[in-house]
């Protein structure tokens, strides 16, 4: 599969800091194809090598999953770029690339934004930052949940049975680091859309993507609604009039009832009891008027049966009910499995691992990964050498800290 | 300004919210995206669930078919069909989320598109994907959210897991929305199209793939509210009481500040700010290991002084003093931000009923290509007849009498 030609053979990139949002969009366009080349400073990002979830067994700055995750497949470098010499180093790892994603850092020598593009107009530049590029908040300080909380959606999360029982507590994020992982999805749109433009023989560019524009695009329906008609959504309003989580004997399952198809094809899931039958029910109107009723009976129901045996009940009869999965379940899960969704790969100690490989197939370019060092600097000479430096050079810039 | 995908034509047979964002990103960067509607059930697919907020009048559907044109068509048809085909032909892309199958039942699967458009990059967005034994399984956001593994994770923990509503449905089809300009890069580059199976529930797995690999070596995590591992304090914090909203329910009154500390020395100007002196000069909570051992005491001691000061007055001045600091913004909090304002986000869409249509813009800014205008949502069918005239070269008597026959409306 990997002798196939990929999406972005022989594109260069340069990935410049940030944890979640750059790291993702640089693995990405890994998998796509790209040669990534992820700049760290010396001795390793601190921050990003320490984020969880952890691994076992594993030395301090190579046991974060998260990191693994993001990052290998790239070329990892090291440079001080503060240091007139490391920003020079860096400076001209941009110049020999296609594209250069990062989060806005300071790198001596080299201004980055707009003002590189005036200097470079080929290169595909998209910077990923909390608030953008410009405004008045453009360079206040953030972090993954305060992202999720300006965006807009936290004040929506959760919704349905999390919320109702525990009415008071606090607005939530999303799982993990997934809504900065939203900003690198957006960003990488913006790449390859910009690729595009370019390969039809116009020049680069520079995108900005601001992580709470990216969040508040997200939540489109409440805002139209608080724009246009004034009606405020809350996490309360947010329940489902019909369906939503359900607690089973041994887990959760999802329900969905829009249509009168859903409806009876969740009636005769539930092995068509009497109370459903109700003609106060008969549309989503007066399914919606009478929803506590209607969800107290599905609740008595799914609180007697197993998670499972449901599920398949519901594909047989067409339901739109599915069960909470957690990742170790999906790793198992004969549809995943069939699918080939998560590759058995070898951890750096050797450990055996299920990484999720790719995020879509495509029919004639392969989406994926190679496994590769993480260790800082892995490949600070082969870059290094690439970029014209000779040993001597790169052992001095070691011993002085520069790299 | 025009957008980077300008040049490019869709056309497009999704439908809900995967699909509709999908389409949506495509048309705000640029694309000539047409949408090929069709009646189903009485209703058509823009219909929103009626029950869904009783008494609200906008639909989604609609704000997602903005910057979009219409053409309606009955593909229950041969010629309605006949017609999808031909919008293919001249078309570089096209998209569908239905269960796999519906497309070639139509007579529109791949194979078939081949045939009318050898260079065409299709992409399928699927809850389950196009291949294996629950490909059949139907999926709105909260289904593929449960069964990607991203909602079993979010909630608090010993409570139920949080169902995912929009943002998954909006994430699947950005997920969309990548697979299919990397196909139109790559037919540039090479002039070969491609068929992409993407799949919402892996779109959505993608986004925890971190998780997958600690279950895997024997980390299995579970539901932890807004914690993540080794952070402190990271949490959302009770403000004051919304002053204009007294009387109102708990979810119109409560404000709320989220706080999220990356680095110690933002953990002293905190102390600062908030005036927790004994907790600032507490030697043990200097580090990011002893504050996380202690975040309860934390919350509960940030909790104590927020919940009687307005969240403004706080992330002011928490983000002036360089602490990671943000209101848990509402809509209406959102429409009201200078921030948002200067950086123009919010356009006004002329809607042809005289009453100006507030949304958000593209979330996304190019410097050199642009993007592209916005415009409200056509009519259903509001573009067939300059379609089919202007694209496919049919005269306006063959179109109405395509409509009279009720194969276009």
């Amino acid at each position: 599969m990997t002798d196939q030609p990929s999406v972005l053979g022989g594109i260069k990139v340069l990935e410049i800091g940030g944890t979640g949002a750059v790291p993702y969009c640089g693995r990405l366009l890994a998998m796509l194809g790209a040669d990534v080349v992820k700049v760290e400073p010396p001795g390793g990002d601190q921050a990003a090598r320490r984020l969880p979830p952890y691994l076992p067994g594993m030395p301090a700055l190579q046991r974060s999953a998260m990191f693994y995750y993001l990052n290998t497949g790239k070329s990892l470098v090291t440079a001080d770029a503060a240091t007139p010499t490391g920003g020079q180093l860096v400076a001209r790892l941009a110049e020999r690339s296609d594209v250069v994603v990062h989060n806005g850092p300071q790198v001596a020598g080299l201004e980055l934004g707009p003002a590189l593009l005036r200097r470079h107009d080929w290169i595909v530049q998209c910077a990923i930052t909390p608030y953008g590029w410009s405004g008045p908040k453009a360079d206040a300080i953030s972090s993954d949940l305060v992202t999720n909380a300006v965006g807009g959606d936290a004040y929506l999360t959760p919704a349905g049975l999390a919320h109702s029982l525990a009415p008071e507590r606090e607005p939530l994020k999303l799982a993990g680091f997934a809504g900065s992982y939203a900003a690198g999805l957006a960003g990488l749109l913006g790449v390859l859309a910009s690729l595009f433009r370019r390969a039809g023989g116009l020049g680069g560019d520079f995108i900005d993507v601001s992580e709470q524009d990216v969040h508040i695009s997200m939540s489109r329906e409440q805002i139209m609604w608080a724009a246009n008609e004034n009606v405020l959504e809350t996490r309360e309003t947010r329940a489902m009039p019909v369906g939503g989580c359900f607690e089973c004997v041994d887990g959760f399952i999802q329900i969905y009832v829009f249509s009168d198809e859903h409806w009876k094809a969740l009636r005769a899931t539930m092995g068509d009891p009497a109370w459903a039958e109700s003609q106060d029910y008969a549309t989503p109107l007066s399914r919606a008027a009478h929803s506590a009723e209607i969800n107290t009976g599905i609740a008595d129901w799914a609180r007697g049966e197993e998670r499972d045996v449901v599920y398949r009940r519901a594909k047989e009869r067409g339901a739109t009910l599915a069960p909470f999965l957690s990742p170790a379940e999906i790793i198992i899960d004969q549809h995943m499995v069939q699918r080939e969704y998560l590759t058995e790969t070898e951890l750096p100690d050797g450990a055996q691992a299920m990484v999720p490989g790719r995020p879509f197939l495509m029919s004639q370019t392969p989406v994926t990964w190679t496994p590769g060092p993480i260790a800082p600097g892995a490949s600070n000479r082969t870059v290094y050498l690439d970029l014209g430096l000779a040993d001597d050079d790169i052992e001095a810039l070691t011993s002085v800290g520069v790299i | 300004m025009e957008g980077p995908l300008a040049g490019v034509r869709v056309a497009d047979f999704t439908w809900a919210g995967v699909g509709g964002y999908c389409g949506l990103l495509w048309a705000m960067l640029g694309a000539e995206v047409i949408k090929i509607e069709t009646k189903v059930r009485g209703g058509t697919q823009r219909a929103s669930n009626p029950a869904r907020r009783v008494g609200v009048k906008s639909n989604l559907a609609e704000e997602l078919s903005r910057d979009k044109k219409s053409v309606l068509l009955n593909l229950k048809t041969d010629a309605g069909v006949r017609l999808a085909r031909e919008l293919v032909s001249v078309s570089d892309m096209t998209a569908e989320n239905f269960r796999p199958g519906v497309m070639d039942r139509l007579g529109l699967g791949y194979q078939d598109l081949l045939r009318v458009r050898p260079d065409i990059v299709m992409v399928s967005m699927a809850a389950n994907g196009q291949t294996g034994p629950d490909r059949a399984v139907p999926g709105y956001a909260g289904i593929f959210g449960a069964l990607s593994g991203l909602s079993s994770l979010m909630g608090y923990p010993g409570g139920p897991p949080a169902e995912l509503r929009l943002p998954a449905d909006m994430l699947a089809g950005t997920m969309g929305a990548i697979a299919g300009v990397a196909g139109l890069y790559r037919r540039r580059v090479t002039g070969q199209g491609q068929y992409i199976d993407c799949a919402n529930r892996e779109s959505l797995g993608t986004l925890i793939g971190e998780y997958f690999i600690a279950a895997s070596a024997g980390r299995a995590q579970t539901r932890a509210a807004n914690q993540v591992l080794g952070r402190a304090p990271y949490n959302c914090y009770r403000c004051a009481d919304d002053p204009a909203a007294a009387g109102g329910s708990l979810g119109e009154r409560e404000r709320w500040l989220a706080i999220g500390i990356t680095r110690d020395e933002q953990w002293t100007a905190l102390c600062g700010v908030l005036a927790l002196s004994a907790l600032g000069g507490d030697p043990g909570l200097a580090t990011a290991e002893g504050r996380w051992a202690r975040r309860e005491e934390i919350d509960a001691a940030i909790s104590e002084r927020t919940r009687s000061d307005p969240a403004e007055l706080l992330e002011r001045a928490l983000q002036a003093a360089g602490v990671p600091a943000g209101i848990v913004m509402r809509p209406g909090d959102l429409l009201a931000d200078a921030h948002l304002a200067e950086r123009g986000k919010w356009q006004v869409l002329d809607r042809g009923d005289s009453t100006p249509w507030i949304t958000f813009g593209v979330p996304m800014h190019f410097e050199a290509a642009g993007e592209a205008d916005g415009y409200a949502a056509p009519p259903l069918g509001a573009d067939s007849m300059s379609v089919l005239t202007g694209l496919l070269g049919y005269s306006e008597a063959d179109v109405i009498k395509l409509q009279d026959a009720e194969v276009v409306a």
